[in-house]
């Protein structure tokens, strides 16, 4: 991916500011029997992110979609410095995200990390109130233990727990409710930014719902900006204004919400799109389009990262590596035939087979 | 593409006379430390020859006790009864255990929820799927079975193990030799693409489709995404602490709902709320809803009265499908 990437037009200047962000894992050279390293072995690297440009203004709710491999959770871990990246630059309010080994909790303390696992996320042989007050007393919001278990009360109240699950443990909760601890956890350290890394996934529908209500709520009632790192593109579609798609450690398609989820142009979000459409399908498949899975990132295709699955491939994208470039309607997109696939006469890239 | 929707029940694969599977008055109760735990209660519903019949529900609902106990595998200390549990006619509850071994893989197919950890990590692929096909191909049949579901690329690799693969490829061997090896008459597919990516879940849902099609066996899927069960289904029943409160042909159930549980389901998907919309949440919790005396939902439901919190509804017909509610209908 080009590095002179488009820039998001703005007028301000974003909070969260990803610069080039390069994160490759260096590959463990294969042993062979005898503790020998096979010659050359050592040379791959997984091509977790490759290049990523992204701006967050203040008070703004982005979300990073795609499927598994694509290195939205590694954008994640970047940004709440639990990664360090190969190349590039994370500015979060004009500063420097800093490693968590780093022993500055005030850098660290505008960003917050809500995770996907409640049960893992949660020490489960501590109560609730303990695992409230530590990020108080870590990033001094309160002192001493009245104030700090006030605050914990505060805090279960505004993710809608009454003040009795201070005494509980992670074993006595729900996992909606576990999930509302997280992110009262989060929101301890009175946060700018909460990075929610697939927040709802382990939720069952009825519970999911109660999560994205109290998210959206917060995120008014604090002027929170959030980033949203999910493969369920309809909880994106309720809590983003802006969404990138990411494929293979790049992002091949940003725009407005309205934009990418009512009028996809990239031939993977439009595929994407048909195969977890946001409205239901009553009997008949999604359309799939698609053959074959994610490659490698080890091995990355040449060109064009998607060329191996797209159904509008031409001979230039198997060579030719497409830039994003900005589009009439101020999105930005990665694809070579990106002018003659988007218009009137613009081919279908997806065929749901009909059932009925 | 031939019509397969909404078959008259006992066209496709159509052996014998009557359901396929037929499952009446069944409980299943767990003994645990703090005392009996009712997981199943009272469940009765029929699977059709040649159907797609879901089974939905959320966590705790009871649907992966319902298929682990059609399959005998419950853990010692747990119980079934039932006033008729019926495969092709044969009682499954009194079928001597040697039996009920012969039964399992060749007559009623697994497909599992999760391919990677379904596997042994240490054993190449090859031999485990010779294995689960008990024994019974080489590895020319074994080569040839893999490239009818579109893995004859992978001929070369099958020394390897199940990490070097993707779970959508793990997922297409394994229904490879649980439905095509086989040809079991009934397949239960728990949870089948969960773990799966959405571009690669809707290719393996159409490799099932396709295969019953092909053999005409009978699928029962167990799932907690309503959008699979939309997609796939010719009917589908829901569960609710341990009850089976609605069954329906799927457009009427999503289209139409009539009991206040599956109501409040569909309401809550994100998919049917406009974008900037409040989701609707069901209120209340599910736990312990297994244990009331009454209807299991009547605490979160908004049109429970005294009658519901004592009185148990026994499934009824209604409005062309059998729900179990003392106050069905469609939405005021």
């Amino acid at each position: 991916m080009t590095t002179t990437a488009v820039t998001e037009s703005s007028t301000e200047t974003p909070l969260v500011h990803v610069e080039g962000l390069v994160k490759h894992y260096p590959m463990r050279a294969k042993k062979r029997l005898g503790g020998r390293r096979e010659p050359g072995a050592d040379a791959q690297v997984v091509h977790a992110l490759d290049g990523i440009d992204l701006q967050v203004r203040q008070g703004e709710s982005v979300a990073l979609i795609g499927e598994s491999g694509c290195g939205k959770s590694t954008v994640a871990k970047v940004l709440v410095g639990l990664v360090r990246p190969t190349g590039g630059r994370v500015r979060v309010g004009g500063h420097d995200v800093v490693p968590v080994t780093t022993h500055d909790p005030a850098a660290r303390r505008r960003v917050q990390l809500v995770s996907q696992n409640p049960w893992s996320a949660l020490n489960r042989a501590r109560s609730v109130k303990h695992i409230l007050s530590q990020p108080i007393v870590l990033h001094g919001r309160a002192s001493g233990k009245e104030a700090v278990a006030q605050r914990a009360a505060e805090l279960l109240e505004m993710v809608g727990l009454p003040p009795e699950y201070l005494s509980r443990r992670p074993r006595d909760l729900s996992g909606g409710e576990l999930q509302r601890v997280t992110v009262a956890r989060a929101l301890a350290a009175e946060p700018d930014v909460l990075i929610l890394d697939e927040p709802t996934a382990s939720l069952d529908v009825s519970v999911k719902a109660t999560l994205v209500n109290l998210l959206s709520d917060l995120r008014a009632e604090l002027g929170l900006t959030y980033v949203l790192i999910t493969h369920e593109l309809d909880i994106a579609r309720h809590l983003a204004d802006r969404v990138a798609v990411m494929y293979l450690g790049e992002i091949v398609e940003s725009g407005s919400a309205e934009q990418v989820f009512g009028d996809p142009e990239h031939p993977y979000t439009r595929a994407l799109l048909a195969a977890a459409p946001t409205e239901l399908v009553i009997g008949r498949l999604h359309g799939d389009g698609l053959t074959g899975e994610v490659p490698s990132a080890i091995d990355v295709p040449t060109g064009c990262r998607f060329h191996t699955r797209c159904p509008m491939v031409a001979p230039a994208c198997t060579t030719e590596t497409p830039a994003l470039q900005r589009r009439p309607d101020d999105r930005v997109v990665a694809c070579l035939r990106i002018e003659e696939l988007v218009g009137d006469n613009a081919p279908g890239t997806t065929t749901g087979r009909n059932l009925t | 593409m031939r019509t397969v929707v909404e078959l008259p029940a006992g066209q496709a694969g159509d052996t014998g006379a009557g359901p396929l599977l037929e499952v009446s008055g069944l409980d299943v109760t767990y003994r645990t430390a703090r005392g009996l735990l009712p997981a199943v209660r009272d469940v009765s519903f029929r699977v059709e020859r040649g159907e797609v019949f879901g089974l939905v529900g959320e966590s705790g609902s009871g649907k992966s006790s319902l298929v682990t106990a059609l399959m005998r595998l419950l853990p010692r200390g747990s119980e079934i009864t039932a006033d008729r549990l019926e495969f092709d006619g044969t009682d499954l509850l009194t079928m001597p255990e040697s039996r009920m071994r012969r039964l399992r893989g060749r007559e009623i197919g697994l497909v599992p929820q999760r391919p990677m950890t379904s596997l042994s990590p240490v054993t190449p692929v090859a031999a485990q799927l010779r294995r689960l096909t008990g024994g019974e191909v080489d590895d020319a049949r074994l080569h040839e079975l893999l490239t009818d579901v579109g893995l004859g690329g992978l001929k070369a690799r099958l020394g390897d193990y199940p990490f070097q693969f993707s779970g959508g490829q793990l997922q297409r061997m394994l229904i490879a030799v649980a439905v095509l090896a086989r040809e079991p008459s009934l397949v239960l597919a728990d949870e089948p693409t969960t773990t799966l990516d959405a571009t690669v879940q809707a290719q393996v849902l159409r490799l099932l489709l396709d295969l019953r099609e092909r053999l005409g066996n009978t699928v029962l899927l167990v799932t907690h995404d309503l959008g699979v069960v939309a997609q796939v289904c010719d009917r589908v029943g829901v569960m609710y602490g341990g009850r089976l409160v609605e069954v329906a042909p799927t457009r009427q159930l999503f289209e139409d709902p009539q009991h206040p549980y599956t109501r409040a389901l569909l309401a809550a998907m994100p998919s049917n709320q406009a974008r900037g919309e409040r989701l609707r949440p069901i209120p209340g919790t599910v736990s312990g809803a297994q244990l009331l005396p009454g209807c299991p939902f009547a605490p979160r439901c908004d049109r429970a009265t005294a009658l519901c919190w004592e009185v148990d509804p026994e499934p009824t017909e209604h409005a062309g499908r059998t729900v179990r509610c003392h106050h069905p209908g469609s939405p005021a």
